[in-house]
């Protein structure tokens, strides 16, 4: 009898448990109209919450974006090109095509040999990949944006016009090197079918280079693209952040400056200034961001005293002055536009300018968007022009090339497409680059 | 016996609520049930207007798999092309591409996972069973196959080309296919593009666009100007997307199989590729 009463006990307790586990099993599914299984409800509960990206492939090395070119043209086996020059994300779908290409051929050059102008344009006329970045840039970094190391036989070029193309059954690599002129030729580890097989699925248009269009256009950069593209870009509004709007902790903070030991003060124009021993920051009214440093103190990159190349100051100076100016750019876009070397003193300048929807932009007052100054591996000195630039909805539709080119017929050059910020407006016009 | 008497009555409550609660979800079963039926009654009256039928066996699922990011392993990959090639010198060629060269044969490998081996005669026997020894293949390189995939044939003049898509996990990935060339019976190369080894990280699929969303995303791009009649299949699986530093992403994919073709729909973008 004792026993039937505990065995009677015992099913009784185990059914209310079984019922209040379904209870909440049922109440939590009902709740969130959820058509996952109590098993995945449990592990739910227990995963810390939902999955989030915990790597991308958006960049090559960290922090670097892939560099989209400012023009880019595909030719075919037959000589037909198709070119894309205005709209970032035409350009940078297309590129994306043959980036990892790019990036092999910068990893993998050998044997280098020199063209002359006419093997060049030669090269450029069948089966290529050509592209141009207006300011040069170290093969180095572009290696590395594109994730690879650069090969020993290009670490020390620069070039802002490159091409890699089929040479029979080879893939080679051409460039203008920037600082002697010279044109260079380099085998590669690539078969030219990989090429081959994705340009041959690209459909052309009625692009072409000056050079290919006799006499008319003879005063012009032989390399400018005559595009088939109607060009409608989008228009704009730009302004500057007051220094009110800007997140002064985190400037501080992408300076290596403590706000808790920083004194601030202001000027007679309204600037802040903020000092943390010998570092300062300075914040104007119209959008300019000083910073400046002297002696140890300023040390923000003791890993580049053994002067790795152009290439680290390039990448680090992007990393710092993305994390600051992004956040307030709106739609504009930073690129990388120049480094210079000085021995005497010793010194880098390296340079970034604004781009709007794939087309450069120049400054009102001159000059450029962010120049970031080392000396020796030490940052010293950090100007930035703080823009923000917003798209209106409408369209604009500047000159075509074809009228843009008669900008060139008395003094040649090459004429490039620029948006000019003037601080109240903007506007796109054609500019001799 | 009072106690006996407590439990009897927490029982009832207990089953009553439970009653309740399953009622409650039911119902949101039978309501979200016939929600989904209206939306595919309703796509498919669409596409019917557009003078294209789906086929009444297309079955059109809700989930898409987690986009998922893999990274090269290249002791691994080494290992592996070992198992076909012999024990083998590795040669940079710079660009992260290798060069792994054994006695039976050569293979090179990419960052963006594309890769070739070339076989000497005697490196593997003759065999007529082609789609096996190519399967046999996969396996020695840990490259997953699509198993409802059907293997691409084409035999011309004693050579044979068999084509498998490649898979990861049981999904298959859709651009990423290895071709297998046999010369009479022997296996002469090996090519093409793979998942690359280790995962490290994924992204929810929470957000993603499910097949009924894919489909209108496919009327939009039929209208542009493609030909299409008949839908005949629908299925999940992978676009790989691949860097030549190394990493690549599988993307999340809805594969339209129409009367004129293959397309595949990002599953976050909606954006049409036809698959060549």
């Amino acid at each position: 009898m004792k026993a039937k009463i505990m065995a009677s006990n015992a099913i009784k307790n185990i059914t209310i448990a079984v019922l209040l586990v379904a209870a909440v099993f049922l109440a939590v599914r009902a709740y969130t109209y959820s058509s996952e299984t109590p098993w995945d409800l449990v592990t739910g509960l227990f995963s810390g919450g939902d999955d989030s990206a915990k790597g991308s492939t958006g960049a090559g090395s960290d922090n670097l974006e892939v560099p989209v070119p400012a023009y880019i043209m595909i030719t075919s086996p037959s000589g037909e090109h198709y070119a894309v020059k205005y709209g970032y994300q035409l350009k940078s779908d297309l590129f994306s095509q043959y980036s990892a290409l790019l990036g092999e051929a910068l990893g993998s050059a050998d044997s280098p040999q020199k063209l002359t102008e006419d093997q060049w344009q030669a090269t450029l006329k069948y089966s290529n990949v050509f592209v141009d970045y207006l300011y040069p840039r170290p093969l180095s970094y572009l290696a590395s944006c594109l994730g690879v190391k650069v090969s020993d036989k290009l670490a020390d070029m620069d070039a802002s016009r490159l091409c890699i193309g089929c040479d029979g059954d080879d893939l080679i690599f051409t460039f203008v090197n920037s600082g002697s002129g010279s044109i260079y030729s380099y085998s590669t580890a690539l078969d030219s079918d990989i090429l081959y097989s994705q340009i041959v699925q690209q459909s052309m248009d009625n692009s072409h280079f000056a050079f290919e269009m006799g006499e008319e256009y003879s005063y012009l950069d032989s390399y400018f693209i005559f595009s088939d593209e109607e060009i409608s870009l989008r228009s704009a509004v730009i302004s500057a952040p007051a220094a009110g709007d800007l997140n002064i902790q985190a400037l501080l903070s992408a300076f290596n400056m403590s706000d808790r030991a920083s004194q601030e003060y202001s000027e007679g124009d309204g600037s802040m200034v903020y000092v943390d021993g010998s570092k300062s920051l300075r914040v104007e009214n119209g959008g300019t961001v000083v910073f400046s440093a002297a002696g140890a103190d300023g040390a923000l990159s003791e890993d580049l005293m053994d002067t790795a190349g152009k290439s680290k100051y390039i990448e680090q100076a992007q990393s710092l002055v993305s994390s600051v100016i992004l956040p307030y750019s709106g739609v504009g876009r930073l690129t990388y536009s120049g480094c210079d070397l000085s021995s005497s003193p010793s010194t880098t300048l390296v340079t970034f300018n604004y781009t709007l929807d794939g087309v450069p932009v120049t400054l009102g007052a001159g000059g450029s968007a962010v120049t970031v100054k080392y000396s020796g591996g030490d940052i010293i000195r950090v100007e930035m022009k703080l823009r923000t630039y917003t798209y209106t909805g409408t369209q604009e539709s500047p000159l075509p090339e074809n009228q843009a080119a008669a900008l060139a017929s008395v003094t040649g050059g090459f004429p490039v497409l620029f948006y000019e910020d003037k601080e109240s407006s903007g506007s796109y016009n054609w500019l001799l680059f | 016996m009072e106690k006996s008497k407590i439990k009897n009555l927490i029982i009832i409550v207990l089953a009553l609520v439970d009653l309740f609660l399953m009622l409650i979800v039911i119902n949101d079963e039978v309501k979200t049930s016939a929600a989904r039926q209206y939306k595919i009654d309703s796509v498919r009256a669409v596409f019917a207007e557009n003078d294209i039928t789906i086929d009444k066996s297309v079955r059109l699922q809700d989930e898409i798999p987690k986009a998922l990011y893999l990274k090269r392993d290249e002791t691994a990959e080494k290992y592996r092309a070992a198992r076909l090639i012999g024990d083998c010198t590795t040669e940079d060629l710079g660009g992260n591409i290798y060069c792994y060269t054994g006695s039976l044969g050569q293979a090179t490998f990419r960052g963006t996972g594309e890769f070739e081996i070339f076989l000497l005669s005697n490196a593997l026997e003759n065999n007529h069973e082609h789609v096996s020894v190519a399967k046999n293949v996969l396996d020695e390189l840990a490259i997953e196959y699509a198993k409802d995939e059907e293997p691409q044939i084409t035999e011309n003049n004693g050579t044979t080309v068999v084509t498998l898509t490649c898979a990861y996990k049981g999904t298959p990935i859709y651009n990423a296919q290895v071709q297998f060339t046999f010369l009479n019976d022997y296996l002469k190369t090996v090519e093409g593009r793979r998942p690359l080894d280790d995962a490290y990280g994924e992204t929810t699929s929470q957000g993603a666009e499910d097949s009924i969303t894919a489909l209108m995303s496919f009327l939009s791009y039929v209208r542009s100007g493609q030909l299409c009649t008949e839908i005949t299949d629908l299925s999940a699986g992978y676009s790989v997307q691949t860097q030549v530093s190394g990493d690549c992403a599988l993307n999340p994919v809805w594969c339209i199989t129409s009367d004129t073709g293959r397309y595949y729909v990002d599953g976050f973008t909606g954006k049409t590729e036809k698959i060549i």
